[in-house]
């Protein structure tokens, strides 16, 4: 795991990359490698990385180069399946000088081109230069586990692992784009192709881009998103026994490290999975990590306990409280780099902090098991509202009192107004986003924080027109596209770059996530809703595992949660200022200040439990979108980069300029 | 405007931050609008069977679905008229 940065003027006239920009950038994001840092630079790229040493620790420092000096990469991430590709790569005779996957990463292009990105299992984005034609490829894994931002500023393009690695180069600004703003509001998470900045793009998800004097040429997919169709044919006992082994078969080749791997150990189903796998595959032990609060609505500790007990973990956990997460929060939201609905962020902040500290730069985390294996109750949710029509009262009222159980108006005394909720919600009104119904419609109201009030409508209609334009999702039935829409939305858009890899990559700590597996997911469709159709939640996983404890296969799934609004009431940080003065709430123009002073005296006056999951999520974008325009846009807050420190660990420098 | 409207009306601006008028009318689906989520909708049914002393059954909940503040009144109305009756 990495950082990586480049520079490119491709055209013959251009000005030279400048070094002193890419040591700016590298040190922008050298939290994300604290272990290394190496560049490269000629007359026409330069290209930059820090490194978090995982593999080949001592001799995988990068750039790395072929013999003849043509190609040159920076890599970030993990391949898991190197040392396949590697033995391939020898059989036709290449010849490695490291055990780093970067090195097959290299030589896999040099031999196959860009056909080997789709053969790729693993975590990664990264940047190939060849020298000769002049071209760099940028290219970024199939799930959005690694970022890669890039953006043009009079002829020349900058590339970072996370946007802010532009914030010191001269001509770049900051500026929210609207369109891009309305989208987080309404959807939680930007598209998969925006940044949130004017001007700044992202690679989306398995894509690759080619980049030469004349320009970046439109991403291409190599990764598609799919879902193999149920097999009812196969047995029961074999599609318990195929889900096992693909996610036992995951795990293994995602233990491959020359550094210890821990666990982040939620004390759900999901890394409760991953710690029965552990346990057979570590049987020395291994370290867990978990978070605990003092709300028991959000703690999850009982559950953590039981698990590290049973499966021979030892767990540390870390408590957090209203108080660390607002200490924390400004320097979670400088990483998170986007506007965010809710503060769970945070204490994953605060929690990669503690696993670096305590020595581990790897954890396995139960990210992607929900998409892949219909964890949600959205997923049930959608299932029931597609069936509604042809269910009578009694089991309409028997699914409604499944659905969850976790929020405090779905408690029995509701269950009759849920009915006429669910009545409402039958049939499609927001083209082909029928499952996120619910959902987005609650996001219109955060969509309400927009001074423009066009914006909010223009953004579902573009996810409309994203999701459409794509094959598979426009043949899909109901449940197939809300797996579609949660992958390239909240997967991509929160869980595994706000929440995951930022708040990871802060302090140099990465996952690795044995249900985001090219095979586990593919076959995820196949197996689903074999055992007692959807209403058992993730049936399959439980029968494929067995050995989980009976508290854990019985719970229903508690979505990982932390204080959100009552915590800046009760804690009253100064930077509350930026939404409690209306100065402060026009100073960005975007904002409906009225709407905005209306939200907040709400927040702060009345008690949490008058206070909606939807006006919570309001007041955190609004804070965090506050706290960025002071970090990103106007400045007056930014974190202070540290280079020296960064160029105290340069320990590769290929440099044809300065050499001339 | 009568004195259950007003209530209702009231009701809405306080706890959904709107203004009649403004961000919505009596046929407004407020659901559609953004304004009312499961939330506040739950929220409002409660609120009516308290502040008018009465009891939607499941039946009337599935056929009058209250997704605008008219649709509220027409069944709290109802309901009112049928406890008069018996």
């Amino acid at each position: 795991m990495c950082g990586i940065a480049g520079i490119l003027s491709l055209s013959e006239g251009g000005r030279p990359p400048v070094k002193d920009d890419l040591i700016a950038m590298m040190a922008r994001i050298g939290h994300r490698g604290p272990d290394a840092a190496g560049y490269m630079r000629d007359r026409h790229a330069a290209l930059g990385s820090v490194r978090l040493s995982i593999l080949d620790v001592a001799g995988g420092d990068q750039p790395i180069r072929t013999e003849d000096g043509r190609y040159v990469i920076v890599f970030n991430g993990e391949i898991y399946n190197y040392i396949e590709l590697r033995e391939r790569l020898i059989d036709q005779g290449d010849r490695f000088v490291s055990s780093t996957d970067t090195e097959v990463v290299l030589r896999a292009w040099v031999k196959w081109g860009a056909a080997i990105l789709e053969k790729l299992n693993g975590a990664f984005a990264f940047a190939i230069y060849d020298r000769k034609n002049r071209k760099v490829v940028l290219a970024r894994d199939r799930y959005g586990k690694r970022p890669i931002y890039y953006t043009r500023v009079n002829g020349t393009l900058y590339f970072a692992s996370e946007a802010k690695g532009f914030l010191d180069i001269e001509g770049i600004s900051f500026e929210t784009d609207p369109a891009h703003l309305a989208t987080v509001l309404g959807c939680w998470t930007p598209m998969p192709d925006q940044s949130c900045w004017r001007g700044i793009e992202i690679l989306p998800p398995g894509h690759s881009v080619s980049i030469t004097a004349v320009g970046a040429d439109t991403p291409q997919p190599f990764a598609p998103l799919r879902f193999a169709e149920p097999e009812p044919s196969d047995s029961k006992q074999n599609v318990a026994k195929r889900t096992r082994d693909a996610i036992t078969e995951s795990t293994r080749l995602r233990l491959r490290s020359d550094v210890s791997v821990g666990l982040y150990l939620s004390g759900g189903l999901d890394s409760s999975i991953i710690a029965a796998i552990l346990s057979d595959m570590l049987p020395q032990g291994f370290r867990s990590y978990s978070v605990s609060f003092e709300d028991s609505h959000l703690d999850e500790a009982p559950y953590q306990k039981i698990v590290a007990q049973r499966f021979g973990a030892s767990n540390n956990s870390l408590p957090v409280t209203a108080r660390d997460i607002c200490a924390a929060f400004p320097d979670a939201v400088y990483h998170a780099e986007i506007p965010v609905f809710r503060t769970a962020f945070v204490p994953m902040f605060l929690l990669s902090r503690h696993v670096s500290d305590d020595g581990t730069k790897t954890v396995f985390s139960g990210e992607g098991a929900d998409e892949a294996f219909l964890g949600y109750d959205l997923f049930r949710e959608t299932y029931l509202r597609r069936e509604w029509a042809n269910l009578d009262l009694a089991e309409r009222k028997a699914r409604v009192e499944r659905l969850n159980p976790y929020l405090g108006h779905y408690s029995d005394h509701s269950h009759g107004a849920l009915l006429g909720l669910y009545e409402n919600y039958q049939t499609e009104k927001m083209r082909g986003l029928f499952s996120h119904e619910i959902r987005y419609q609650n996001g219109k109201f955060a969509q309400r924080l927009l001074a423009d009030t066009e914006l909010g409508a223009q953004a579902f209609e573009g996810l409309s027109v994203y999701a459409e334009n794509d094959q598979f999702f426009a043949g899909s039935d109901a449940l197939q596209r809300a797996q579609w829409l949660e992958y390239k939305t909240l997967l991509c858009g929160y869980l595994l770059s706000t929440q995951g890899d930022r708040m990871g990559m802060a302090h140099g700590v990465e996952n690795r996530c044995p249900f985001l597996d090219p095979a586990v997911v593919a076959m995820s469709g196949a197996v689903n809703r074999r055992f007692d159709g959807i209403w058992q939640e993730k049936a399959v996983l439980k029968q494929a595992f067995p050995e989980l404890p009976d508290e854990i296969r019985a719970r229903h799934k508690h979505p990982y949660r932390a204080p959100d609004s009552a915590s800046f009431v009760a804690e009253q940080p100064d930077y509350l200022e930026l939404v409690l003065s209306s100065r402060e709430l026009a100073r960005s123009g975007l904002i409906n200040v009225s709407f905005a002073e209306r939200l907040v005296r709400k927040i702060m006056t009345l008690p949490p439990e008058r206070i909606s999951v939807r006006e919570n999520q309001a007041f955190v974008y609004l804070i965090t979108f506050q706290m960025l325009q002071e970090q990103f846009v106007t400045r007056r807050a930014t974190p202070v980069a540290d280079r020296a420190k960064l160029e105290a660990r340069l320990t590769t420098q290929l440099d044809t300029l300065e050499a001339a | 405007m009568s004195l259950t409207k007003s209530i209702i009306k009231a009701r809405i601006e306080e706890e959904m931050l709107v203004t009649y008028g403004e961000d919505f009318t009596d046929d407004t689906n407020l659901f559609e609008a953004g304004i009312m989520d499961s939330f506040g909708y739950v929220q409002l049914v409660g609120f009516l069977q308290d502040t008018f002393s009465i009891e939607f059954s499941d039946d009337v909940i599935l056929t009058n679905v209250m997704v605008s503040l008219g649709r509220m009144i027409e069944a709290v109305e109802a309901q009112m008229q049928l406890a008069q009756v018996s």
